[in-house]
């Protein structure tokens, strides 16, 4: 990156140099350590089952909060992420689940707005 | 004599009802997360960030304090009954105390755990009330060099010897000083790695990064590959105190916790987790009836729990004294500190000592609540654990995304939330630590003042930190602590 002759030696760039060449060394440093059989245990056992369904409603949550957030508001959007993370992890009642997560996500909204002053976007549930 | 006058004054305040109301909030809240597992101290800060902008700092950090303390004795509960420790500082914890557990003592577990970790709080207070000012007197006279040598040796420490590798800390915390870099730089003006988009000019936001690695992270991990179903959890039966026995066996351990506990904290090694282990190990070296070890020893339990919260006090010191965040609680909290525009540092007891030394006395007032709500109500916290896994984190993620939605209202914060939630993942699968990111994002930009600072002082000539006494001793030891862990794994036969 350009930097102005005044700080030419001592400017903003020296940072971040010095933490890219660190991060190449730690790098280095990891494949050294995997190549001699020095990484840690974790790395030589066979990755965990990794629960793909799991994945999916996980995936599934976050992606519709992101798209949710801006037009239906705060509360409805974290009533679908929380039934979608509940899923995930192995809760078959969604009907539980979702009042759950409207109630939480509701008390949540009120506590920002009413304690401290900050609007969260309420979105089509703006009576809420 | 000044110090007994300044923490009287500090009392003083810190018994206005206000301020007990917030120390009671924070050591209930700190409780509970210590309780739960998944979520610690660190996380609940960062997600309570925002009341900086409508609390008055006094409030906010007799609230952090308690947090901080609270978890350190929540945990010990889910270790005991659960055998998942609660915090990272409380896994040798469950070795003994779950065996303790299962063999219907889990009452006296939690009874030494409960008293050992009021007594390392109190007597760690202590020591934080006298050596602070201590400390502050020693920093003061600490050039720019000096100050950046400090930082490469806690830099160095809390990469490389915390964890179990030391190149995966060190790629852990130059991402995270990679995070710091980004954003305008404060010396020049000159806008780093923010890539033409303007939303990047003020930087990562350390709730986001913190809640992300912290929170997202851990629930994507447990979601994939977490264990099924609810964990079986011993009973607590009978009423929670010690026997004459238990005491006999348990001052002690408690004792040498402190003293192992409060130095290792203080020391910009950081963290809680040595100490505990150490803790362990000496109980084990020790103890009368050695055997005992590995069948429920109430030393195991004793020692480590009060060696955890001693540390807890201990890393207060540098923390308020010097600037020097050693454990990732204590960064995010130099991060609140910076968002009152307040610099934590030698100056600090100077500018504000009402704030320091009500912060102080509250956190001998939050022991004792503490010692309360972990004695007598320690039925309410059972009851905590009985929450449903998909509930619980369905929960935790509804709060990240208030945390890092109500910072500034935008979608693109959300996605970069669950982007490093992904980088957090993968961390913790492969096990490198969190701590050494969220400590070199946080403190990497005051390192790098510091350093410009040296190198302007001495008109660009690098050799001020071999000349500069007090640097040059700092980076030595950089030095030696890189190099030892190193030199010992190699003399080890393998």
């Amino acid at each position: 990156m350009p930097a102005g002759a005044l700080y030419a030696k001592i400017g903003p760039s020296i940072f971040p140099y010095a933490t890219a060449v660190g991060l190449g060394v730690s790098g280095i440093a990891l494949l050294w350590t995997a190549g001699h059989g020095m990484g840690s245990p974790s790395d030589a056992t066979a990755a965990p089952s990794l629960d793909r369904r799991a994945l999916a409603w996980l995936g599934a949550g976050l992606a519709a909060n992101v798209v949710l957030i801006g037009p239906l508001g705060f509360i409805a959007a974290s009533t679908v992420l929380f039934a979608c993370v509940a899923r995930a992890f192995g809760s078959r009642r969604p009907l539980r689940d979702a009042p759950i997560g409207f109630a939480l996500a509701a008390v949540t909204h009120q506590a920002f707005i009413r304690l401290l002053g900050l609007d969260l976007g309420s979105g089509t549930f703006a009576g809420f | 004599m000044e110090t007994l006058l300044a923490l009287g004054q500090g009392f003083a305040l810190a018994l206005d009802p206000v301020n007990l109301l917030w120390a009671l909030a924070g050591v209930t809240l700190g409780t509970a997360v210590g309780v739960l597992p998944g979520i610690g101290p660190a996380l609940t800060i960062a997600l309570l960030l925002p009341i900086t902008y409508k609390v008055g700092a006094t409030g906010a950090f007799i609230m952090f304090a308690g947090i901080y303390y609270g978890a350190m004795f929540g945990g010990s509960t889910t270790s005991i009954l659960l055998n998942t420790p609660g915090e990272s500082a409380t896994i040798v914890t469950a070795l003994e105390g779950n065996l303790m557990a299962r063999r219907g003592r889990a009452a006296a577990a939690l009874a030494t755990a409960a008293i050992g970790s009021f007594v390392a709080g109190t007597l760690g207070t202590l020591g934080l009330t006298f050596l602070a000012p201590l400390v502050v007197e020693i920093a003061l006279v600490f050039s720019p060099a000096a100050y950046f040598a400090l930082m490469v040796l806690a830099f160095v420490t809390v990469s490389a010897v915390l964890g179990c590798s030391a190149p995966k800390g060190f790629a852990s915390l130059f991402l995270g000083l990679g995070f710091g870099l980004i954003g305008v730089d404060l010396l020049t003006g000159q806008a780093r790695y923010t890539f033409g988009v303007p939303e990047l000019l003020d930087g990562f936001n350390v709730v986001i990064v913190a809640v992300g690695l912290f929170a997202v992270g851990e629930t994507i991990y447990l979601a994939l590959h977490g264990p099924r179903g609810v964990a079986p959890r011993s009973a607590v039966s009978g009423r929670l105190w010690l026997s004459r026995e238990d005491w006999r066996r348990s001052w002690k351990p408690w004792l040498r916790g402190t003293l192992i506990g409060f130095p290792l904290g203080a020391l910009p090694a950081g963290g809680a987790e040595i100490p505990t282990f150490l803790s362990y190990f000496v109980e084990k070296r020790l103890a009368r009836r050695p055997e005992e070890f590995g069948h429920g020893a109430i030393e195991g339990v004793a020692g480590p729990e009060a060696a955890n919260n001693a540390s807890a006090a201990g890393v207060l010191v540098p923390m308020l004294t010097l600037g020097l965040p050693t454990s990732a609680t204590a960064a995010i909290m130099l991060s609140a500190f910076q968002s009152y525009g307040i610099n934590p540092g030698p100056l600090l007891l100077q500018t504000q000592p009402d704030l320091v030394w009500t912060l102080i006395a509250s956190l001998y007032l939050g022991n004792v609540m503490l010692l309360v709500l972990n004695l007598p109500l320690i039925g309410v916290w059972v009851r905590v654990l009985s929450i449903p896994p998909p509930l619980l984190y369905g929960g935790i993620l509804v709060f990240a995304t208030v945390g890092a939605y109500g910072i500034s209202h935008s979608a693109i914060d959300l996605v970069l939330l669950y982007a490093i939630g992904g980088v957090g993942y993968l961390m913790r699968r492969f096990d490198y630590p969190s701590a050494p990111a969220i400590i070199g994002m946080v403190l990497g930009p005051l390192a790098e003042q510091e350093l410009r600072r040296a190198l302007q002082i001495s008109q660009g000539d690098p050799s001020v930190f071999a000349t500069d006494p007090l640097a040059a001793a700092l980076l030595a030891l950089a030095a030696v602590a890189l190099v030892l862990p190193i030199m010992l794994r190699r003399r080890r036969p393998r």
